[in-house]
């Protein structure tokens, strides 16, 4: 019995032995390039539109190729759609990613996402927007907060220090958008020589009317615009009433509609995010975090303050037109 | 004291151990080899990417350089850049090659001249302030080629291009005048060829350049921007071929060559860890190699090692067998030839051994036999009733003083030989014994011989085997003596020779013949008469218990006498021990 037991341990040795031989001499592995270690990540964006986006995604691919990622991403049509984008957050929970990558339209909306990923052990980056309904690995973006303050700052600078002001925010800014809605707040508070005097929201597609409102009812000396729509309607407004420079524009993000507007001389200052980096960052972040690094609570970017002198510096030439056509 | 290992397993491990020693070295110097190849093969092969890509953008930019030159040329042989043969010539140019974004040419004061495509320009624009209108206005006669940068010259529109200036002469209105000609190349095309560039999956290259150190193309400029991401610009300033940057977390060799033509360096910039990636799978069939051989190795040596150890081990199941004293031969065929022999050897020995038992045991058996004969010859019935016979008719003759020196006599002669049971008596008592049977004797053949005894009291302590006189002694008086006529006489001595004791009883009775004296010797003779217990029981007890060197030896001559000798060992009294010892 034992002696059998020994010769049918020898003859498997003796298989293992050929079959590694066999493994060594043969030219191509059986199991070849299907990496599994291959870290599977996905992104869950804002929406489909707009050159900021486009700009996340274009970092994110950088990433893909340094890191060897396999990058999956979902966004909605719009920006106000949250059910829909926590739907779609739930349904990608279901593929298991190594990680997700989130820029969140909604905080509350999205406990039930952030306390099932945690469930799951599945690591949430926040990045754009921070989360604080549940658990996150890190934060990825602009202190937004800071952001609004540094706009407030900017058109104090540009009306001398005196100067009543209005605020153009965006209805489905979503978390951003209140945070930077309260720095703009708080910083005019401090500024001593300015009032807040005017506080608006525009949605799609009317911002230019609001704008027109706002100019109609208040003599304003200048405009702070929260996002890219309500900027681009007041500098339309602007240029409508032929307005330029006398009401100062301080606006946010980049588009080429809003350089032109810039040079042309209806807004004074950008305050722009870099979402190549954002995106880049949000799947190194992500990657590291499937490797189970520990990562710092949170990523500050910097914003760049674009105007019409320092618009086409080879610094920020990149960050403005990041794509070669 | 260390734990005794069995053989097996010393030659496995002996084996094994010797195994994993050469693949070990073999492995490192392969190992070592390998490594060197593959990465001589990565830079060489990064090198030559480099170099590629490197002369590519030389001609694409030598390209571009040609055109400029030969619209300079057209501008300056045209006798007025007004002209419109001059636009048509220069439209012509631009149309073959899809990547001119504009050409123009600027006066000295940064004037419009002429531009192509006609497109107005921004208003805000202020020329004399762009770099490449300095670049140029600063050395003359020389083009200058610019970094990528986006194009600010027309509304709406920012390309990315790179700007080829010159200060050139040209004649407006029949004037010559001094200017600039500007003209603007999509920098796709580069970008392209840098992009497509692929050194391994995360390899990349970018654009230097050499004069300032700035970043020309890179595919990750915004994160260089951002100082999320560091090249080492330094060391691929420096350096000329390849090298390796250690600077970051993963090592990657750097790759550089000259744009000749541009100042510009192309940087090939490549993953060891990927570069080295084939000498990765060479690892890995090289392990798996190993474990492949080792496991062959332990198989074998396994084999091998059991078949040498297995019939040592049925060696071992056989003596131990022996020990429990069954003598059953091994069987050693089919182990290699040592072991054969080993078997053979062994063989020989358990049946020798079995042999020699065997022996023990008929010897010890007739060692009993003849010491019960030499018993019953003593209360042999025929020498007791001749010797009761004698003492009647002494009695009857009233001579009580020998009847009662016959009657002591044979109660001392059996006390004698039935001794205490053993085998071996002192040679005393011996010597008291054939005394004592010599009396009988000499009652009973009314003194028809007399004796004498001639001892050494020397050997009186020592042992001898009991019943060896009296029987030489009644041979000596049936046959030597009472044939004889005359009155006889027998002697009887003892005497330590060297280590042996010896014993000769002499007579001169009739004597033997040579052919009866050789038929004594041979202990063929039968004797006709006596107690039966001939001096061939004696020879072979003496021989039995002391060996062959011991024993009778006869001297005879017709008329003459006997001589008998009877050589033993000396052996003193603690012998008895062991020969008690032996009698269990």
């Amino acid at each position: 019995m034992n002696n059998k037991v020994g010769t049918a341990i020898r003859l498997g040795l003796a298989a293992a032995a050929f079959v590694l031989i066999y493994l060594a001499l043969s030219e191509e592995p059986p199991v070849p390039q299907a990496k599994p270690s291959e870290t599977g990540v996905q992104m869950i964006v804002r929406t489909v539109h707009g050159d900021y986006w486009k700009n996340v995604s274009l970092g994110a691919e950088a990433a893909v190729r340094e890191f060897g990622i396999s990058l999956n991403q979902v966004a909605t049509d719009s920006e106000g759609d949250v059910a829909r984008q926590v739907l779609q957050a739930m349904t990608a929970l279901e593929s298991n990613p190594d990680a997700v990558v989130l820029a969140a339209n909604d905080d509350e909306a999205f406990k039930p996402f952030l306390d099932e990923a945690e469930r799951r052990g599945i690591p949430v980056i926040a990045i754009d927007s921070r989360l604080t309904s549940g658990k996150t690995e890190t934060y990825i973006g602009i202190d937004n907060e800071a952001a609004g303050r540094e706009a407030v700052r900017q058109l104090n600078v540009l009306l001398g220090e005196r100067g009543r002001i209005g605020l153009l925010a965006y209805s489905e800014g979503g978390i951003n958008g209140r945070l930077r809605e309260d720095g703009v707040r708080f910083a005019a508070k401090q500024a001593a020589g300015l009032q807040l005097i005017a506080a608006r929201s525009c949605g799609e597609g009317d911002c230019e009317t609001v704008a027109g409102q706002m100019l109609e009812e208040y003599d304003l000396d200048g405009i702070v615009a929260l996002n890219t729509n309500a900027t681009v309607g007041a500098a339309d407004e602007l240029k409508r009433r032929g307005l330029r420079n006398r009401v100062k524009l301080v606006g946010f993000d980049s588009s080429p509609e809003l350089l032109e507007l810039l040079q042309e001389g209806y807004i004074q200052k950008l305050i722009v995010q870099n979402p190549f980096n954002m995106g880049y960052l949000g799947l190194q972040q992500a990657t590291f975090a499937a490797e189970g690094r520990r990562l710092p609570e949170r990523t500050e970017m910097e914003v760049a303050i674009i105007d019409k002198d320092n618009l086409f510096w080879l610094k920020n030439q990149k960050l403005l037109f990041p794509v070669v056509q | 004291m260390m734990r005794r290992r069995s053989l097996q397993a010393n030659l496995s491990v002996a084996f094994a151990v010797f195994a994993v020693f050469m693949i070990a070295i073999v492995t490192l110097a392969l190992y070592g080899r390998f490594t060197e190849t593959a990465k001589a093969n990565a830079y060489r092969n990064s090198q030559q990417i480099v170099d590629q890509v490197s002369y590519n953008l030389e001609n694409y930019i030598q390209g571009i350089s040609d055109v400029f030159g030969m619209m300079d040329h057209v501008i300056g042989r045209s006798a007025s850049v007004e002209s419109p043969s001059l636009r048509e010539q220069l439209e012509a140019m631009m149309s073959t090659r899809a990547d001119i974004v504009s050409v123009a040419l600027f006066d000295s004061y940064g004037h419009l001249q002429l531009d192509l495509p006609n497109v107005s320009l921004k208003p805000s624009l202020r020329i004399a302030e762009e770099s490449w209108y300095e670049n140029a206005l600063g050395t003359p006669g020389h083009l200058k080629i610019s970094l990528p940068h986006v194009q600010n010259l027309y509304n709406r529109q920012y390309r990315w291009v790179v700007s080829l200036s010159k200060s050139i002469s040209f004649v407006k209105n029949g004037k010559p005048k001094d200017g600039v000609l500007l003209m603007d190349v999509n920098f796709n095309r580069i970008d392209e060829l840098s992009n497509r560039v692929s050194l391994g999956k995360k390899g990349y290259i970018y654009l230097l350049d050499e004069s300032a150190g700035n970043i020309v193309y890179h595919p990750q400029l915004q994160l260089i921007y951002a100082r999320l991401k560091q090249e080492n610009v330094e060391l691929a300033l420096s350096s000329f071929g390849s090298a390796i940057d250690r600077t970051g977390e993963e090592q990657k060799l750097i790759s550089v060559q000259s744009i000749g033509n541009v100042g510009w360096k192309v940087v090939g910039v490549s993953y060891l860890s990927e570069a080295l990636n084939t000498s990765a799978a060479l690892n890995r069939s090289m392990v798996q190699m190993i474990f492949a051989i080792l496991i062959i190795i332990a198989l074998l040596s396994g084999m091998l090692s059991r078949r040498i150890s297995r019939p040592i081990k049925r060696l071992e199941a056989t003596m131990r067998s022996v020990e429990r004293g069954e003598f059953v031969p091994v069987d050693g065929e089919d182990g290699p030839l040592e072991i054969k022999q080993l078997a053979n050897r062994f063989n020989i020995m358990i049946r020798t051994i079995k042999r020699l038992m065997e022996q023990i045991v008929a010897e010890q058996e007739s060692k009993r036999k003849h010491e019960l004969e030499a018993l019953q010859a003593q209360i042999n019935p025929h020498f007791l009733y001749n010797t009761l016979n004698t003492v009647v008719r002494m009695v009857g003759k009233n001579k009580n003083e020998e009847v009662v020196t016959t009657i002591t006599s044979l109660s001392k002669l059996f006390r004698i030989s039935i001794g205490k049971g053993k085998s071996l008596i002192r040679v005393s008592d011996e010597l008291e014994h054939a005394r004592h049977y010599l009396i009988i004797q000499q009652m009973r053949f009314k003194n028809k011989f007399d004796f004498s005894f001639d001892t050494e009291e020397e050997t009186f302590d020592y042992m001898t085997l009991k019943l060896i006189l009296q029987p030489i002694i009644e041979n000596s008086i049936l046959h030597g003596i009472e044939p004889s006529i005359d009155r006889a006489h027998i002697s009887v001595s003892s005497k330590k020779e060297g280590e042996a004791i010896v014993f000769r009883i002499e007579d001169n009775g009739v004597g033997m013949t040579e052919q009866r004296l050789n038929e004594v010797k041979a202990g063929v003779a039968s004797s006709v008469t006596g107690s039966g217990v001939g001096i061939r029981n004696v020879q072979e007890r003496i021989q039995l218990y002391f060996g062959h060197s011991y024993g009778l030896s006869f001297d005879s001559e017709l008329e003459v006498g006997t001589k008998v000798t009877v050589r033993i060992p000396a052996v003193l009294d603690e012998s008895r021990e062991r020969e008690g010892g032996d009698h269990e």
